[in-house]
């Protein structure tokens, strides 16, 4: 019997429908001849006796196929088992005896056969509950059917209503709750199912279903509604219609549960009950927050979150395993706080120290390291934020960043209150971009206006709450109504907001006011700063549980890689551990809204350490029934696999768009040669280029000490006063020479033969960046920097430039003597200033040549150690990797791996070249020592040494002589490992 | 909440007889209702290739000539509809303007639509434009939309699995406005894996298909082999199969499966014989339409070249609008007819349907649509003395054309009408983006109800699932 047979065996729920039907039938046609009447039925009856015989049997034989694929629960399948073959057996029996009462015409026979038949068609109502409760409904036949994808949700909770309200009527009319909740289930159903086509907005067919009025009305053709009487109810008769029909309700999307319509069928039995009051249609969650209490420690397990893992643990069966070894506990840690592979020396260390509190110490000592903390975190505020460094909105200055006050405000570790205070209501220019949101040019669409996107990205980011819906119409998937997203919008309106309807205005006037007015009120006459004040205040009332779990849920959610609520921007999901997220969100108060502490205090947990859950591909794409086991497996996010890319291999990037140390030099831009072709600006050609700049020092100043900065892309030659003084093949690395010994006073001149990049017809844009910074004994400073003569408007408060002439350039092979003060120069043109911005580089990839982080005279120990990837310009490779456009609020990164992300790691430019210039930094510390270069760069990249295997493998491919591409292809296999892109 | 009960508590309180009662006052067929199938559609094309004319191109000047007025000193602008002459084509009766010779001798193979008509979005910018008319949605959305070729990559996949579902090629991403051209290259709210994988330069397309540059076949062949050794001896494979692990190691063979297929020769235009490439050379867009070909070929299912959009270069033309007109239809004209043509020859035009669309039209007068005021974009002298202000310089939102050729569509087709005095807008039947998107969906036998639930709500290819097909194009 082949294994596709028994899946067959899944048509069994279809199949026994079919002997249900006939022998319930039968039984009824049965009654109906008692006592001899109607004798023209018998025939009849026979045979359905009959075919439900032979149904009972087939759909027992489905049944028993399925019992032997299917995964039930073995009491109630062995019941359910036994009932249905009963049922079978009992409908032969039936059968057979119906035959033979009436060969024999006897009527002890007559009663034997309907004894038979009843007593099948009692074994059968067994079995068919026991079997709707083993396989709950049709969805199950459904999944077998290829085309089905989204098999329709479960009929279980409505049933399960329907079982309640039943029993209530057992015992008398149904009490105003139980009015209220099947009138608020129903209308969840009319919101899930019919609002799309039947609402205030739509009304198709005239009728809308969103409100009393509306749907007691009906539609063009009258009611269709009669209360009390759902056979003769248009809404009920269009439901029961059979699929594909004409009139079927409804046309879009999934037909009705049968439990669904059985709740309508029963709703308008009540009499349609509307109840006035304001019903939340939608599951909400509780606004308010209360301390639990933990669970009793238990040896071991003394941090309030193990004691309540403990006891989930307990209530599912899970036991507790070993914590996670030290290896993989550090570079979890290290990733989740600062985002950096941990250095060998690091792991040696902590792996040798034998002290119990050694994970603990770790853990502080992480946290404490401000810098590495925010520029690792930057990324995830970003995200939330939609903080980006380019975008739609930028070149007209519809949007502003907020970069330096997030980064201050997250290596400050500000409290999260003030965060919020200053995000919602900015005391500065700093914090101002994220309520002010994205204008666009033109005309766009209500939900979109600043004032609406302030409202939604609120919602969303710090509350949970999806505003999106309700900007157009009253929510179909929350309570949210069109008004209450509007009052909430109306705070940021300069001038009083019209409410529009999907775009059309509707003229009533939005009165400013907050989402959940039990929180606080805001008086509408208040200007719109003290209205955004106000809103600060409630927003951050401790009352206002919603703020502090949706962080608390964010920060548990990027520490264990899935949230205790999931999609986290859904607050009013069911938890898996309400009690742990609400002890979460309360003691995170208690400390002042202290993010570090809320972090520190997960990390600290014995439940951090538990080991990663590996799941199968269904559990990894399931929604519901999840069951925490241990942190889930992460994927590195695109900045942090470029950053740990960097540690083991050379630094990605050169340059950042945000240097957190200030430590650029504003006032030097890049200069080359102006192209122009057809009266247009256009990259200069390929070549080689000569500049001269002179500049005067005062008389009879001492000079202290001269260092030049250069950097040109991409190879220069550099003579002072006519002397060669250095020069350069790669724009990266940042020439930094001292000139003191060659300057004089008076009149001085720099000249540069500088190569630009590209070949023949496509040249790419070159450039020199050059800075000099001359000390004088007395104190005093003077800088001399490479810029356009256009561009030289000194901004306030920047270094006093040595007064000199313009930068020259020329193209034309020069005589001999032209880098010499003498030379003269009239005839060679200005220079083109490129600023400091300049998007260039092969593949176009932007480069920000003047955020060069080595470009500054600032000692090393004062700025970036890198360019780390949440600082740079976003570019094609960390956008492949998943760097999300911040356009929305991105509240979790994408982390399944796609083609285009593997072409790009596969052959893509900038992974290569780092990986090149990684392997000649590895050549140049182990020239010939193959092993020990597998062994460090196995510790750097996985903290461990490799196993034999992997050592003789990595080995071999690097030969006894390593070449500079064996260790690029060992360093790509390397980055490549799933062990290297994961953290465990 | 109360209502929501646990399994157990579920079957503890039901009891056998509500049970069967409630399954049979309902009839049987409800109780199916999951099991519809959606209706059968019968697609008409399994390819789609969109030529788009980047930069907004006039339908007077190109696809729908009116009024010839020659240039001269002193002319009044007003009295110019084109500034090139019409000529006939292949269809009895259609006229092109001159300088699309070869497209209009393809004619007979397609259909011209003449009544596009762009959304009003107020100020004109043309990416907004461009944004609407890829995903259907006005910008901004508060949700990534996806750009069509997405959700046909999602809908339908790849022809055939190692090649990419969804490329676009020639446009690249530094140029001005660059962002708001990002915003529409995307996938959107399907996933990156649905995204387009870009192409910028139709002559570098085996880059992105091959071993990094100046690595060896051997090489590659002996990374990849020293990667899945690594991989196979990791300690990580001890500690039971995990879903993430697979699926990073299955995205890695793929990547080198497509590097090492027969397929990435597609990307190489080097390897198409000298006639055929010189047919199309006419530069970057029609090496595009080149490849293009040569990937339809090969099995990909949505593939995009475009004229590229630069601000105030290409078809966006601000000044010397008639004389630049001239090189663009040379660029264009030769390469489109020569894709028809050969689509033709290997049988593949009836099973591909290729689309060529603008995001507006132009006019010399009329900025963006009659009656509408917007900001002018570009000046109009009273009395033209200069040949530079000669030409369609301004932005105009009706009256578009767009052509399309096989995968169903009709044979000679003229559809739509527009008025032959300005404003020169349509007259008749006229189309917009959700039904253009609707026809391209129709061909390729994707239902309108298609959608992908975003946040809980249902987000459709077209608005609301509302997109109607403009079926009279169709055979």
């Amino acid at each position: 019997m082949s294994y596709y047979f028994l899946e067959f065996g899944r048509l069994h729920p279809l199949l026994v429908h079919f002997p249900i039907g006939v022998l319930i039938v039968a039984l009824f046609f049965e009654l109906l001849t008692v006592r001899g009447k109607r004798p023209e039925l018998r025939t009849a009856i026979h045979w359905l006796v009959n075919i439900g015989a032979a149904s009972a049997s087939v759909a027992v034989f489905f049944g028993l196929l399925l019992a032997y694929t299917g995964n039930y629960p073995a009491p109630t399948l062995g019941y359910h088992q036994w009932t249905g073959i009963a049922t079978a057996v009992l409908a032969i029996i039936g059968a057979g005896l119906a035959h033979w009462s009436r060969r024999t015409g006897r009527a002890r026979d007559l009663y034997l056969y309907r004894t038979a038949l009843a007593t099948s068609v009692l074994a059968l109502t067994v079995a068919g509950h026991l079997g709707a409760s083993l396989t709950h409904g049709e969805d199950y036949v459904a999944a077998l059917l290829p085309w089905n994808y989204e098999p329709p949700p479960s009929g279980e909770q409505f049933a399960a209503l329907l079982v309640t309200l039943a029993q209530h009527k057992e015992m008398g009319p149904l009490a105003e709750p139980q009015m209220n909740q099947l009138g608020a289930e129903v209308r969840r159903i009319f919101a899930r199912s019919c609002y799309q086509c039947h609402d205030s907005d739509k009304s198709e067919g005239g009728l809308a279903l969103d409100s009393k009025d509306a749907a007691m009305e009906g539609g063009d053709d009258g009611p269709v509604i009669n209360p009390g009487n759902p056979e003769d109810s248009e809404l009920l008769r269009r439901l029961l219609l059979p699929a594909g029909h004409d009139s079927v309700m409804p046309q879009k999307g999934r037909m009705l549960l049968r439990e669904e319509i059985a709740l309508i069928r029963m709703w308008i039995l009540e009499g349609a009950p509307w109840p006035d009051a304001q019903i939340r249609t939608f599951p909400e969650a509780q606004l308010a927050l209360a301390k639990p209490t933990p669970p009793p420690a238990k040896p071991g397990l003394e941090h309030p979150i193990d004691r309540f893992t403990d006891a989930y643990f307990e209530e599912h069966g899970i036991r507790w395993p070993r914590a996670v070894d030290d290896v993989t506990f550090m570079r979890r840690v290290y990733m989740d706080v600062i985002g950096l592979l941990p250095e060998p020396e690091e792991v040696a260390d902590f792996v040798a120290d034998r002290s119990p509190d050694k994970r603990d110490r770790l853990i502080d000592t992480l946290l404490e390291r401000d810098d590495d903390y925010a520029q690792h975190w930057l990324s995830f505020w970003n995200d939330l934020l939609r903080n980006a460094y380019s975008g739609p909105g930028f070149i007209t200055g519809g949007r502003s960043q907020i970069t330096a006050w997030l980064y201050a405000s997250v290596r400050d570790n500000k409290p999260y209150e003030q965060v919020v205070r200053e995000l919602v209501n900015p005391p500065s220019k700093e914090s101002e971009g994220f309520v002010r949101g994205i204008e666009w040019r033109g005309v766009v669409n209500a939900s979109q206006t600043t004032q609406m996107q302030a409202a939604q990205n609120i919602s969303q980011a710090l509350l949970g709450t999806n505003l999106k819906c309700a900007s157009c119409h009253n929510s179909f998937v929350s309570n949210v109504t069109l008004k209450q997203a509007y009052s909430f919008a109306a705070i940021f309106a300069d001038a009083p907001l019209e409410i529009e309807r999907c775009d059309v205005p509707t003229g009533d006037i939005a009165e400013p006011g907050f989402l959940y007015p039990e929180l606080g009120t805001i008086d509408p006459t208040l200007d719109k700063l003290a209205r955004m004040a106000k809103l600060a205040d409630i927003l951050v009332d401790r009352r206002n549980g919603r703020l502090y779990r949706t962080i608390a849920n964010r920060f548990w959610a990027r520490t264990m890689g899935r949230g205790l609520v999931e999609p986290q921007d859904a607050m009013d999901e069911a938890p898996w551990n309400q009690e742990l997220l609400d002890w979460l969100a309360a003691d995170l108060v208690d400390h002042g809204s202290d993010l570090k502490y809320l972090l520190s205090s997960i990390l600290h947990s014995r439940t951090y350490q538990l080991p990663a859950a590996t799941l199968t591909e269904e559990q990894a794409r399931a929604t519901d029934d999840f069951v925490f086991t241990g942190p889930l497996v992460k994927r590195l996010t695109a900045e942090q696999f470029a950053d740990a890319v960097g540690q083991l291999a050379v630094p990605m990037y050169e340059s950042v768009v945000f240097d957190p140390f200030g430590s650029r030099i504003a006032e030097a831009t890049w200069i080359w040669f102006g192209g122009e072709k057809d009266g247009q600006k256009v990259v200069a050609p390929a070549g080689t280029y000569y500049f001269r700049h002179r500049f005067d020092l005062p008389p009879g100043k001492q000079v202290k000490d001269a260092n030049l900065l250069v950097s040109v892309d991409e190879a220069f030659r550099l003579y002072v006063n006519g002397a060669p003084a250095g020069g350069g093949a790669d724009w990266r690395q940042v020439q930094r020479i001292d000139v003191k010994d060659r300057l004089r006073s008076g009149a001085n001149l720099l000249a540069l033969q500088a190569r630009g990049g590209g070949t023949g017809a496509a040249p790419k844009p070159a450039g020199v960046l050059l800075n000099l910074r001359i000390n004088f004994t007395d104190g005093d400073s003077l800088e001399v920097r490479s810029r356009a003569e256009s561009s030289a408007k000194p901004k306030p408060g920047t270094r006093a430039a040595a007064p000199g002439h313009p930068w020259k350039v020329t193209s034309a092979v020069p005589p001999l003597g032209w880098a010499t003060l003498a030379f003269e120069d009239s005839a060679w043109v200005d220079v083109r200033g490129f600023g400091s911005n300049v998007a260039t580089g092969v593949n176009s990839r932007p480069l920000n040549w003047g955020q060069l982080i080595a470009f500054t005279h600032d000692p090393a120990t004062e700025r970036l150690r890198f360019a780390r990837a949440s600082l740079v310009q976003k570019d094609p490779f960390l956008t492949a990797m998943g760097l999300p456009a911040r356009e929305i609020v991105t509240s979790k990164r994408e982390s399944e791996p796609t083609l285009i992300q593997a072409l790009e790691v596969t052959n893509g430019e900038l992974l290569t070249t780092t990986l090149a210039r990684g392997a000649d930094r590895w050549l140049s510390r182990y020239p010939r020592a193959p092993r020990e270069m597998v062994n460090q760069i196995y510790l750097t990249a996985f903290g461990r040494p490799p196993t034999g295997r992997e050592a003789r493998a990595a080995t071999r491919a690097l030969g006894a002589a390593p070449t500079r591409e064996a260790v690029q292809d060992l360093l790509w296999a390397v980055v490549m490992q799933p062990e290297f892109e994961l953290i465990h | 909440m109360a209502q929501s009960m646990d399994r157990r508590e579920f079957l503890r309180k039901s009891s056998a007889a509500t049970m069967a009662a409630m399954a049979t006052s309902l009839p049987a067929t409800t109780f199916l209702a999951g099991c519809q199938r959606p209706v059968e559609m019968n697609s008409t094309a399994d390819t789609v290739i969109l030529l788009w004319m980047a930069g907004g191109m006039a339908h007077t000047e190109t696809f729908d000539p009116k009024r010839y007025t020659p240039f001269e000193k002193g002319l009044d602008p007003k009295r110019v509809l084109s500034t090139f002459p019409a000529v006939p084509t292949a269809v009895d009766g259609l006229s092109f303007s001159e300088g699309l010779g070869e497209i209009g001798s393809v004619m007979d193979r397609g259909a011209v639509i003449r009544s596009y008509r762009a959304a009003d979005m107020g100020f004109i910018l043309h990416t907004r434009h461009q944004y609407h008319w890829h995903t259907a949605y006005r910008p901004p959305q508060t949700v990534q939309a996806p750009h069509l070729g997405a959700w046909i990559a999602r809908e339908l996949g790849p022809l055939n699995p190692v090649v990419p579902p969804f490329i676009s090629i020639g446009q690249r991403f530094e140029v001005g406005e660059a962002e708001e051209l990002k915003a529409f290259h995307t996938a959107g709210f399907l996933g990156s894996e649905y995204g387009p994988f870009l192409i910028r330069d139709p002559s570098s397309g085996l880059e992105s298909v091959r071993p990094p540059a100046g690595m060896t076949i051997e090489r590659f062949e002996r990374r990849n082999q020293l990667y899945r050794e690594l991989v196979e001896h990791s300690p990580l494979g001890e500690r039971g199969s995990d879903y993430q692990q697979e699926s990073l190691v299955r995205s890695m063979e793929r990547a080198y499966g497509l590097l090492k297929s027969p397929e990435a020769a597609a990307f190489d235009l080097s390897l198409e014989p000298k006639e055929s490439y010189a047919a199309y050379d006419t530069g970057r867009f029609g090496l595009g339409c080149l490849l293009a070909r040569r990937l339809v070929e090969a099995g990909t299912r949505f593939v995009s070249v475009t004229a590229e959009y630069e601000p105030f270069v290409g078809f966006d033309t601000h000044e010397n609008g008639h004389t630049r007109m001239v090189g663009m239809k040379q660029m264009i004209d030769r390469p489109i007819a020569q894709l028809v043509r050969d689509l033709e020859k290997s049988g593949r035009l009836d099973r591909t349907l290729v689309v060529l669309a603008s995001e507006f039209s132009r006019d010399m007068i009329v900025e963006g649509r009659p009656g509408e005021t917007v900001q002018e974009q570009s000046e109009v002298p009273d009395v033209i003395e200069d040949i530079k202000h000669y030409g369609m310089h301004r932005h105009f939102t009706d009256g578009g054309s767009m052509l399309m050729f096989g995968g169903g569509i009709k044979k000679g087709l003229v559809y739509g009408k527009t008025a032959d005095e300005r404003p020169c807008e349509t007259v008749g039947d006229h189309v917009v983006i959700d039904q253009v998107h609707q026809t391209i969906y129709h061909a390729l036998g994707i239902q309108r109800e298609t959608h992908y639930e975003v946040e809980g709500r249902p987000f459709y290819t077209t608005p609301d699932g509302k997109g109607e097909a403009v079926l009279d194009l169709f055979v």
